[in-house]
């Protein structure tokens, strides 16, 4: 096909006998490399930067882009003591292009995201974010990139929000910040399509509303989306727009080959390459990376254990406390599941320990819950083996047994050894497994708070610096009476 | 009776903690059957919660994941009100966390 075109055009030149290259008469092919959801898994940087620079090696015009949520899923980016740097100046060596906002850009906060985009030598676009802070991050909608051969190629940025109005980090970060519908906003921008030859979304918003986009915006080439993880196995266009996505954690990356004739786009093919597989390594970038995973910062010490801290009773009475140090929460559970070592012992504690007990990455999710479905919560762990599977803070409680072990009732405790109130709802905080996974009475589903049950713990102990826990025992069995 | 069928009203005494970020339910369909799920659950939670709601115990490996347009779905991936996604059941079970 490509050469067919080049047959064609360089006939047209022949017969106009003009000497002058130009848009109108030009065939050129245009490779888009899109990852999307790197979630600052650098790893694969090094085979990444390999085949980008194969890829530039081998066609003249290479764009490479990032449909967001660069940072936050890898503690050894997120606990740098610059937080996320590693993963520009990575993306800066790769030599990005452009790249659009995710939810999780903000989680760091937008102070060190100001100083994240400082150092990207790369624009980061978002059409539907409006800071009302004239020093606040300014969030440019779209950015256009003229090729050597004049053809101009547009990029429109887009995040996804949530039915409140924001994109799924924590409030706290987002402040100042107004967001509007992302699909509504870029059909704003139609009038790019008159003053480029090739229009993209960049988008955070999820494939399926990029399949929505799509639908509405028939003007765009193409959407090249994040957010949802999707593995676009079968490469196809909507309205005659194609829209890819490339899974996540910089294991895959969308390549998609655009050729242009006379300024138009005549063909589009999309293919996923495997970035994981691939076959060379970049000796430069894998030192940067060795580099940045040596990182001091997760052995720094960020408190001391007085005593051995063993047990799931005083491991998860320690997780539970880190859960409710967060404003939001009163009440907190942890299942002994997500436990994973037997003990902190007696002397520092550093992240790195935090990370080796708790490894899963799982939210903290608050609750609305009456006393009721707190015991139907207890009672439902309890039941699964017959033992106390939850570990508890901001009460105490004793799960009442029938003469077979399996509970019966739950009667619980206060603090101030008060009982707790039946007609009141507890602001209760879960890890997001067990809200998925285990059975109880619940009228409330729950809100992430876009934390970690780590990071909440790392911030509890940072703290309070000394913490003992020897014989902190919040669960207890008692066998009903005859 | 442990618990009453209708609990506490929702009205009652709550402290007002952050409003503007109260939870509402996000539903998702999981085989085409209705889940709610926490508002921020990737697709993981809503497969967790589909073999919860469908009282199966939990394949361990969770299976694969696919949204309606055939593409595959990683865990993580994160939802939106509405989305739909697809597994395909196998007898496989086993115990999590």
């Amino acid at each position: 096909m490509n050469r067919l075109f080049s047959l064609l055009f360089l006939l047209q030149f022949l017969i106009s006998g003009t000497t002058t290259a130009n848009i109108s008469n030009d065939t050129t092919t245009l490779i888009i490399l899109s990852v999307n959801d790197m979630h600052a898994k650098i790893d694969n940087f090094p085979k990444f930067k390999a085949l980008v620079d194969d890829l530039r090696n081998q066609y003249s015009d290479v764009l490479v882009v990032s449909a967001g949520d660069m940072f936050t899923g890898n503690p050894v980016v997120d606990q740098y003591p610059d937080p996320g740097s590693p993963m520009i100046e990575l993306m800066n060596m790769t030599g990005f292009t452009v790249a659009t906002f995710g939810n999780h850009e903000f989680d760091y906060g937008q102070e060190i995201l100001q100083k994240r985009i400082r150092q990207c030598r790369f624009p980061l676009i978002s059409a539907n974010i409006l800071s009302s802070d004239p020093n606040g991050i300014n969030f440019s909608p779209y950015k256009t990139f003229t090729l050597e051969n004049g053809i101009k190629v547009s990029f429109i940025g887009a995040i996804q929000i949530n039915p409140a109005g924001l994109p799924d980090s924590h409030p706290t970060k987002l402040t100042g910040l107004k967001f509007t519908d992302g699909v509504e906003k870029i059909q704003e921008y139609r009038h790019l399509r008159d003053s480029c030859n090739v229009l993209v979304c960049l988008t955070h918003l999820g494939f399926e509303t990029d399949v929505v986009l799509a639908g509405l915006f028939g003007e765009a080439d193409l959407i090249l989306g994040g957010h949802s993880h999707t593995m676009v196995t079968n490469p196809s266009e909507y309205n005659g727009v194609l829209v890819m996505q490339a899974g996540s954690n910089l294991k895959s990356v969308s390549k998609i080959t655009l050729l242009l004739a006379g300024g138009k786009v005549v063909s589009k093919k999309a293919e996923i390459l495997s970035v994981v597989n691939y076959p060379r390594t970049d000796s430069t970038v894998l030192k940067m990376v060795d580099r940045f995973n040596d990182n001091k910062e997760l052995n720094r010490v960020i408190g001391i254990v007085r005593s051995d801290i063993a047990g799931n009773d005083e491991l998860g009475s320690l997780v539970t406390d880190g859960m409710c140090s967060l404003e939001a929460i009163e009440i907190a559970f942890q299942n002994n599941g997500g436990l994973r070592i037997d003990k902190l012992a007696q002397g520092n504690i550093t992240i790195k320990d935090i990370y080796k007990l708790d490894p899963f990455g799982n939210e903290i999710v608050l609750l609305k819950l009456s006393i009721q479905e707190i015991k139907s919560l207890i009672l439902c762990s309890f039941n699964r083996g017959k033992e106390v599977d939850l570990q508890a803070s901001g009460i105490s409680y004793t799960v009442i047994t029938d003469n077979d072990g399996t509970g019966v009732d739950v009667r619980i405790m206060l603090p101030d050894g008060k009982e707790a109130d039946p007609d009141k709802l507890y602001a209760v905080g879960l890890s997001s497994y067990v809200v998925s996974s285990y059975d109880f009475k619940h009228e409330d589903p729950g809100q992430s708070l876009y934390t970690t049950t780590a990071q909440s713990l790392i911030n509890f102990i940072t703290a309070k610096k000394e913490i003992d826990y020897s014989g902190i025992k919040r669960a207890f069995i008692e066998r009903e009476k005859q | 009776m442990l618990f009453s069928d209708s609990p506490a009203k929702r009205s009652l005494k709550y402290r007002n903690i952050e409003t503007s970020f109260l939870p509402t339910a996000m539903k998702i369909f999981v085989n085409d059957i209705e889940i709610d799920v926490f508002t921020g659950a990737n697709a993981g939670d809503a497969v967790i919660s589909y073999f919860r709601s469908i009282q199966s115990p939990l394949p361990d490996p969770l299976p694969m994941i696919f949204d309606q347009y055939g593409n595959i779905i990683e865990q993580d991936g994160e939802l939106s009100p509405g989305n739909q996604i697809i597994i395909i059941e196998s007898e496989n079970t086993s115990a999590n966390e």
